[in-house]
């Protein structure tokens, strides 16, 4: 059994953890604040009427579509 | 959209899902006259600042009943597979971790109040906040001081050790809002350009930033039209018997401008109106005239299509509201003359611009924009200035005189860089 060198164990983890989102986002699992596996962020947004503002960390409770998109 | 909002009806319907949109673009009226051309009736949320930090739209995203996201890359094509079978019908079990939270300060109720001692080094969330809740409403606006505040805390944010891209994106979005609010400046418009270009040439896979740069650039850039839908939604939505959403801020050419590779060439050999400037000069500046310059976005990358030189002119010219001035349109048309320097390409040197059928006075915003390429061989149009002549028919007052008038404007094509020379 081979064992972890006590001096580039915690280096190799520090670097591993640093490159992880960019991991994360070459296999499709993130984009911005959004990771597949993670609860929806606290990003709270107006709507396009003004009239209302939602916590995307809120909605929970019915299963979601939640879609980005431009009308251009 | 349409695709989504057809395959998912039933199950809104039962009450088994919720569907949600969140728009990347900078004004929310043009989303609510698409969503209503549509009749799409579930919530869409307001990202001008793309706080979300998405790089590109459309995005579909699966989440759970315990608000876990399960698929971030939902195909409409993959419906059954992708969406029923893996996700509606699946169980998931429920959510271990914490909701991260990275723009706390980004909240309605912050946006009135000002920054206390716990908030210093996030002043610039609550700038946000001050514009995503009041800007585009009208609901409680920011007043001319509010503004100047906003945007001196968002260029401070951007020009700091600390400064991204993003927030330099941010506060190009800043500078847009105030340019159609009430207490627009001149150079507002500009600006907004010049920070999105900075951006975009630090970030350019950045595809949201990209295409707000594209909304007012030149056709060559241009993938698609942005906003070319906008007359049939208003008559389809008319055709219904229901008032179409009323768009706050007119359309400009480049917005609805369909994409080309033809390089612009001149079309007509035109004779400049006033060869030896006997038209008298607008001295008192009844009509403000304002100009703005986007570039090719190929300046920021090597990604779109050569060539790169084009840029799209933008020309505004604003009665003086203060003095009650307006158009004498029954005396003739707003006129623009524009010199090119030698070997540049402009379809024409004479432009008419549009005005109010069958109204004697008029005081409305006139607009033009038009594309100029540098000679063969350039690789860009950045750092030129072109020459421009309006030419109006204008009264001030109501019992005023009208006056042919006169008045010579500079259009700076911008230079792209890391520190734009834009205004605040």
């Amino acid at each position: 059994m081979r064992h972890a060198n006590p001096v580039l164990a915690p280096l190799l983890a520090v670097l591993l953890v640093a490159a992880a989102p960019a991991a994360l986002a070459q296999r499709g699992r993130s984009t911005g604040l959004f990771a597949a596996g993670q609860p929806l962020p606290h990003l709270v947004l107006p709507s396009i009427d003004g009239k209302r503002t939602v916590d995307l960390a809120e909605l929970r409770g019915t299963r979601l579509l939640l879609i980005q998109f431009a009308s251009w | 959209m349409p695709v989504w909002h057809e395959k998912t009806a039933p199950f809104r319907r039962s009450g088994e899902l919720l569907v949600m949109g969140i728009t990347q673009e900078q004004h929310p009226d043009r989303c609510r006259l698409y969503a209503q051309w549509q009749g799409i009736d579930w919530p869409i949320l307001w990202d001008p600042f793309n706080l979300t930090g998405s790089s590109a739209v459309p995005i579909a995203m699966a989440v759970d009943e315990s608000g876990v996201v399960r698929n971030l890359r939902l195909d409409p094509r993959r419906f059954e597979e992708q969406f029923l079978e893996g996700f509606l019908a699946m169980e998931f079990p429920a959510a271990s971790a914490q909701p991260a939270d990275p723009f706390p300060l980004v909240r309605p109720e912050r946006a009135q109040g000002a920054a206390r001692p716990s908030d210093r080094g996030a002043e610039d969330q609550l700038a946000l906040a001050r514009c995503l809740w009041h800007a585009p409403h009208g609901t409680d606006p920011l007043d001319a001081d509010g503004w100047t505040e906003v945007l001196e805390t968002l260029h401070a944010a951007a020009d700091g050790p600390q400064g991204s891209p993003a927030q330099r994106f941010r506060l190009g979005v800043a500078h847009r809002l105030r340019y159609d609010s009430r207490h627009h400046q001149a150079q507002d418009f500009q600006a907004s350009v010049d920070h999105w270009m900075t951006a975009l040439i630090a970030d350019p896979g950045q595809y949201i930033w990209r295409r707000r740069i594209q909304q007012w650039g030149p056709r060559l850039d241009k993938p698609y039209p942005f906003y070319d839908w906008v007359a049939q939604a208003r008559e389809a939505v008319a055709a219904r018997g229901d008032e179409p959403v009323n768009l706050r801020v007119p359309l400009t050419g480049s917005e609805v401008a369909g994409s080309t590779n033809e390089i612009p060439q001149r079309e007509v050999e035109a004779v400049h109106p006033d060869p030896g400037r006997k038209v008298p000069r607008d001295g008192r500046k009844l009509i403000a005239v304002e100009t703005a310059a986007a570039l090719h976005t190929g300046v920021a990358s090597r990604r779109v299509r050569e060539p790169v030189g084009t840029s799209r002119v933008h020309l505004v010219l604003r009665p003086d509201p203060e003095r009650d001035v307006h158009w004498s349109n029954e005396a003739g048309p707003t006129q623009v003359w524009i010199s090119v320097p030698e070997g540049w390409n402009l379809r024409r040197n004479l432009q008419t611009l549009a005005m109010p059928a069958g109204e004697a006075q008029s005081a409305e915003v006139r607009t033009l924009d038009f594309e100029v390429r540098p000679p063969a061989g350039s690789q860009s149009s950045a750092g030129a200035s072109l020459h421009g002549v309006a030419f109006y028919y204008v009264c001030e007052g109501a019992t005023g005189e009208c006056l042919y008038l006169a008045q010579d404007f500079e259009v700076p094509i911008p230079n792209p860089g890391p520190t734009p020379g834009a205004g605040r």
